[in-house]
């Protein structure tokens, strides 16, 4: 179990995601009261979401994440599409929501006098890592346009963390996975073509990623929000173990009773000088400083994947 | 009396109650269950995320009792391979044979084609001379847009979505088997280890996360359709009856004749929860069926007896939620 949050109010933004939705449940489960935001209605589902209150806008709309910020002490900021390969054929979009996003977020804690942000970046900050396991003093590279956005966005937070003093945690996820992930991922990719009966053929079985379940995910970022920052910290999210596509698809095919070969063919969602083969946490910081473990392994979290829709 | 039960889908919701239920109704029963996932008595094949965790979604203790018997097999053998399915029929020797084994409803087009009907075709083919019984598990799906209410089981069907579509097909597949026949249409169904793919799994996993005096707001779909709500042990019971009383041929509603908007049955869940709870009703009126309730005549004529209401449902299914949280039992741990 995560460190208390009793008596905090946290407002989450991107609540109505796939993380978000976690966050929301985890921040609830440690006792704190939260205030979720989520895009606008219609834009992402929010209907499975249980909070103190619950509120609908634009992440770019500075008066309303102002109104929803209303007595919080501590944000958690989520909001922003996920997807690398479709950040290709929207970067603008991209960009706009990750980086003036963010500075909205920021805008609204300067003047609401917020405690604490937890700001959710990317491992994707890294490019091609040089080292794997990869540390968090890694120099940064966009592959892109979702992590050019992510690392703009972090420089935000860092500029508001030295000009103004406010307390940040950023946090670099991995590959987070479980249930209700998008449909564009490679694990729901493969779950839709073994239920299909069909051979599972994947663009690359060779990119390496660390896997790290959602649940473990919400519970770093709950003990983000309990923990002191002193200015700006930094953690990685993974579990330092790396994984290929190919050895996902086959745990998760053995997971669902499948005995279907993995096969490779068909075009890449992404230029192919874009591609990351070996993206994997060192994850010892969050492990000492957060007091943070991974408890859920691989082979469980797909059979959970495997049972859910 | 049938005494050799095969049950597809079994490690199902509905599959692990039938199976729960026919050993304890008979206790000369034997059953075979079969399934594409690797046997699991301690879960079902589908996962929860009760308050943001997802898990294995655990099997109430009262059926693990039951297929921890001797009279309880199971074999990990998928529809389509017809050779294993063919040879288990051969060996078993079924007397009644439940299809249980579906896609469910928001699955893709092909999950739903390759699952629905191909898997009824290989069914039918492998029971081909086996002179057993098939009870197709079909759906209210069937019907689409009611034109009458109650929906009688001679109202046109008329399906309105893929899912309904497909479970259309499968019936009329196994009908134009030469040996008997008999097809269950299941409407809502409800009960402990539902997931949160159905309306009651979600309020209750989203309930059960709510702590005594702290407010909370729940988002939620459009709450105005009506539907008619079985528990899914009452599921396992008409099954059972229809396996052994109904004509060869017909078709009959398994639900509860009870109309209850979904409006309601929150209402009854924030009750048993007990919790303070303010709605966040929001989107638009879905393009969905708004009304729905069966004609229940011809299963009360098979002499079914509802036992369960829908507030037992609802407790039930919440408390199922709620003790996801506690520390697993010796004999859920592990695989």
């Amino acid at each position: 179990m995560t460190a208390s949050l009793q008596g905090r109010r946290i407002a989450v933004t991107g609540a109505g995601g796939f993380l978000g939705g976690a966050t929301v449940a985890a921040l609830s489960d440690a006792g704190a009261s939260v205030a979720a935001l989520a895009g606008p209605p219609g834009q992402a589902p929010a209907s499975a979401l249980s909070a103190a209150t619950i509120s609908f806008a634009e992440i770019c709309d500075l008066d309303a994440v102002l109104r929803s910020l209303d007595g919080a002490d501590t944000v958690v900021h989520l909001a922003g599409p996920p997807s690398v390969a479709e950040s290709f054929r929207d970067p603008i979009g991209y960009v706009r929501i990750h980086a003036e996003g963010t500075a909205t977020v920021l805008e609204a804690c300067r003047s609401r006098g917020i405690r604490q942000l937890v700001h959710v970046s990317s491992a994707e900050v890294y490019g091609q890592p040089l080292r794997s396991p990869v540390p968090e003093d890694h120099p940064l590279s966009a592959r892109s346009p979702y992590a050019a956005g992510k690392i703009c966005a972090e420089k935000l937070v860092e500029a508001y963390a030295h000009a103004y003093g406010l307390r940040c945690v950023i946090l670099r996820p991995f590959s987070i996975y479980g249930p209700g992930a998008s449909p564009h991922s490679l694990i729901s990719r493969v779950l839709s073509l073994a239920r299909a009966g069909e051979r599972i053929v994947l663009r690359d079985l060779r990119p390496v990623r660390d896997y790290c379940f959602v649940t473990d995910a919400a519970d770093a970022i709950a003990r983000a929000c309990a923990f002191e920052a002193r200015s700006l910290e930094i953690f990685n999210l993974g579990t330092m173990r790396g994984a290929s596509a190919g050895e996902v698809a086959r745990i998760l095919a053995r997971a669902l009773g499948v005995d279907a070969p993995v096969g490779e063919a068909g075009e890449r969602d992404r230029p192919a000088a874009s591609e990351i083969y070996q993206l994997v946490a060192d994850n010892r910081r969050a492990c000492s400083v957060l007091q943070w473990k991974p408890e859920v392994t691989l082979e469980e979290g797909l059979r959970i994947v495997a049972g859910a829709r | 009396m049938n005494r050799r039960h095969l049950i597809t889908g079994a490690q199902g919701l509905v599959g692990r109650h039938l199976a729960a239920h026919i050993l304890g109704a008979d206790p000369a029963a034997t059953v075979l269950g079969i399934g594409r996932s690797p046997r699991a008595d301690g879960f079902f094949t589908h996962a929860v995320t009760a308050c943001g965790r997802p898990r294995r979604a655990p099997v109430p203790h009262a059926i693990r009792r039951w297929l921890a018997t001797g009279r309880y097999r199971y074999e990990p053998i998928s529809l389509s391979d017809a050779d294993s399915l063919r040879g288990a029929v051969a060996k078993f020797r079924p007397d009644c044979v439940y299809h249980l084994a579906s896609a469910l409803h928001a699955a893709p087009g092909p999950e739903l084609a390759s699952t629905n009907i191909e898997g009824t075709v290989s069914l039918v083919r492998a029971l081909d001379g086996a002179g057993a019984r098939l009870v197709l598990g079909s759906s209210a799906s069937v019907y689409g847009t009611p034109r009458r209410l109650p929906l009688d089981e001679a109202h046109p069907c008329a399906p309105v979505n893929a899912y309904g579509a497909t479970k259309l097909a499968a019936e009329r597949v196994a009908l134009d088997r030469a040996g008997d026949v008999v097809i269950a249409r299941i409407f809502n169904v409800v009960g402990p280890g539902q997931s949160e793919e159905h309306v009651c799994g979600r309020f209750a996993a989203q309930l059960a996360g709510a702590r005594r005096g702290a407010p909370m707001t729940l988002a939620t779909g459009p709450l105005g359709p009506t539907r008619d709500f079985i528990d899914v042990r009452d599921v396992a019971a008409a099954l059972l009856l229809a396996a052994e009383r109904a004509e060869p041929g017909s078709a009959f509603n398994v639900a509860s004749g009870v109309e209850i908007s979904v409006r309601d049955v929150l209402s009854a869940m924030v009750r048993a929860a007990n919790v303070e709870v303010r709605i966040l009703e929001q989107g638009e009126v879905a393009a969905g069926v708004s009304r729905s309730v069966a004609d229940v005549t011809r299963l009360q004529r098979l002499g079914f007896v509802r036992a369960y209401g829908i507030e037992q449902s609802l407790r039930d299914l919440l408390e199922w939620y709620r003790q996801l949280d506690a520390p697993p039992s010796a004999d859920q741990r592990g695989v």
